[in-house]
């Protein structure tokens, strides 16, 4: 050990996060992005039939849902890879072999994973605002051109101004971005999570199963608690609804993009509370695969 | 004790002090509206495969939009069932977007009830009302989600003022007077005086309206319609001939 040895070291775990995030690319993960953009495109002029708000909201509706659908697959799938991927590759014992702390290669491992699902959701809300923007004034026009027609040139202002107000409310805001900020912190929670289980199990499936399991779980978290604690519930239907609250994330707590494609504003607070939360997950479930992977064989 | 004994004790310390955070933040996020309103487990049971997966998935607004679509779909068959089912399941899996509601109620009130009345071989004054207390009963519904929505109110107003047979002037006037309160255009108000006018016996509700046709005139607004109704208002209410408004009855009434 050199005296240069430190016990932690956030340039150590931004090399190791930089090489995890080239690992990630080289696995074609972020092909996804692809297929969102023609998913975003095709769901733009999809729905001609639909009114124009109706256009509108079902954009931000498949577009929040393809961006959920990448972030849940980079934190389960892709964390689940990680570890089995660097012992086959025999690059796990190259690392550890050097004065690298097991808690710098998990944070490193982490961290990866965060950055490549972050910048993967920068891109998807750029492609998704853009062309959201882009529809909205498409619409704008063919729906004044659609109204004229109908009062024959003589539009009342009001009739103008109410469909106007229903048609902006699902364009584009600045309120949008934070339904992916939303996604991102939920694709944080389940990515410590699955590194969590990544560092006891046996296998990639096995990780892969149960991250999946914890996050169906954990979207019905609050479900589960209220009808086992209603007052009917038994003794063991309770002592079953504590044990899933204690083992299980809550992340309906990260539910905000209903509220943000149509179009409600998010204060400054609400997004610190949730931030708060995501950070109360990460960093305890990140210090329990610290301590669960320190002695672990490999 | 090993580490991966501490790792397990950690892990049940998070999961406890874990609980009353996810409380508090979940009572701040609803009470911002920011999370969807949970949903009961009565509901849930009538949600189906589907929409309890997506409860579950987190992907709530998406299904919703897909049944949106699909229901589109029923209507284009004239499949009220489906179109009433496919619409109140997404109406509870997205009920703070006020637009499903405002469509489920139009599907039926307008659309599937005016298709009964055009069928001659289905046709039947029950099954016509059905229709139109559907819709009556989804704006409603809307209304316990969304007491502040404009769009619910202004709709559950015109729904009273034209559909039912007879239609309800009190009702619509009342819904259109808090459509107007909760950000509705300003001819929302002067459409709860219109309605207000047309009851038979009500000097509260014609007080109410007479009062709001007054201050349109007041600011200028002296449209055919304003005028008519409170020339109305005035003989109802037997407003003395000096305080009546000086403007001869227009030839025809308009909004």
């Amino acid at each position: 050990m050199t005296d240069a040895y430190q016990r932690f070291s956030p340039a150590r775990i931004w090399t190791l996060a930089t090489s995890t995030v080239t690992q990630l690319v080289r696995m074609k993960i972020v092909a996804f992005l692809a297929v969102f953009c023609v998913i975003v495109v095709a769901a733009a002029f999809a729905f001609p039939g639909l009114d124009a708000e109706q256009q509108l909201k079902q954009l931000k509706s498949v577009s929040f849902g393809a961006q959920l659908v990448f972030a849940l697959i980079i934190a389960i799938v892709a964390t689940a890879l990680l570890l089995p991927k660097d012992v086959e590759d025999r690059t796990l014992y190259t690392i550890l072999a050097k004065p690298v702390p097991r808690v710098d290669y998990l944070l490193g491992k982490l961290l990866g994973v965060l950055m490549l699902m972050g910048a993967g959701l920068i891109v998807m809300q750029i492609v998704c605002s853009a062309v959201l923007w882009i529809r909205e004034g498409m619409v704008v026009s063919e729906t004044i051109a659609s109204i004229k027609e109908r009062y024959k040139g003589d539009v009342p202002p009001e009739a103008m101004a109410s469909v106007m107000t229903n048609i902006h409310a699902q364009g584009l805001a600045w309120s949008l971005h934070l339904g992916t900020l939303a996604i991102f912190l939920k694709g944080a929670v389940i990515a410590s999570l699955a590194l969590l289980i990544s560092t006891f199990a046996s296998s990639t499936l096995f990780t892969v199963i149960s991250a999946f399991c914890m996050t169906v779980l954990g979207h019905g978290e609050g479900l589960l608690r209220e009808y086992f604690m209603r007052g009917d519930a038994t003794l063991w239907q309770s002592a079953f609804s504590i044990a899933i609250a204690i083992i299980c994330p809550d992340l309906s707590l990260f539910e905000a993009v209903d509220a943000v494609v149509i179009g409600k504003a998010v204060s400054a607070t609400s997004v610190l509370y949730m931030v708060w939360a995501a950070a109360l997950y990460i960093i305890g479930y990140t210090a329990v695969a610290c301590f669960l992977f320190k002695d672990k064989e490999l | 004790m090993k580490s991966r004994h501490w790792g397990l004790l950690l892990f049940l310390l998070v999961g406890i002090v874990k609980l009353p955070v996810e409380h508090r933040v979940y009572q701040h996020l609803s009470a911002e509206e920011v999370l969807p309103p949970r949903m009961e487990v009565g509901v849930m049971e009538n949600l189906g495969q589907m929409g309890l997966a997506a409860s579950l998935g987190g992907l709530r607004s998406m299904v919703a939009s897909g049944l949106y679509l699909s229901a589109a779909s029923a209507w284009d068959e004239k499949d009220w069932g489906s179109v009433d089912n496919r619409m109140g399941i997404a109406t509870r899996l997205d009920p703070r977007y006020d637009g499903y509601w405002d469509n489920a109620a139009n599907f039926m009130a307008y659309d599937a009830a005016s298709w009964a009345r055009e069928e001659p071989e289905f046709y039947t004054q029950q099954l016509y009302g059905h229709y139109v207390k559907r819709g009556i009963e989804i704006l409603q519904q809307g209304l316990t989600y969304l007491p502040n929505s404009y769009r619910l109110h202004q709709n559950l107003g015109e729904v009273f003022s034209a559909r039912p047979q007879p239609p309800d002037p009190k009702q619509a006037g009342e819904h259109f007077l808090l459509a107007f309160q909760n950000g509705a255009l300003p001819v929302y108000e002067r459409r709860a005086a219109y309605e207000f006018a047309k009851l038979a016996n009500d000097p509260t509700s014609w007080k109410k309206g007479y009062t709001i046709l007054q201050h349109h005139y007041a600011i200028g607004n002296k449209l055919p319609g304003v005028i008519t109704n409170l020339k109305t208002l005035e003989q109802k209410l037997n407003i003395p001939l000096a305080q009546r408004i000086p403007d001869p009855m227009p030839p025809q009434s308009r909004r």
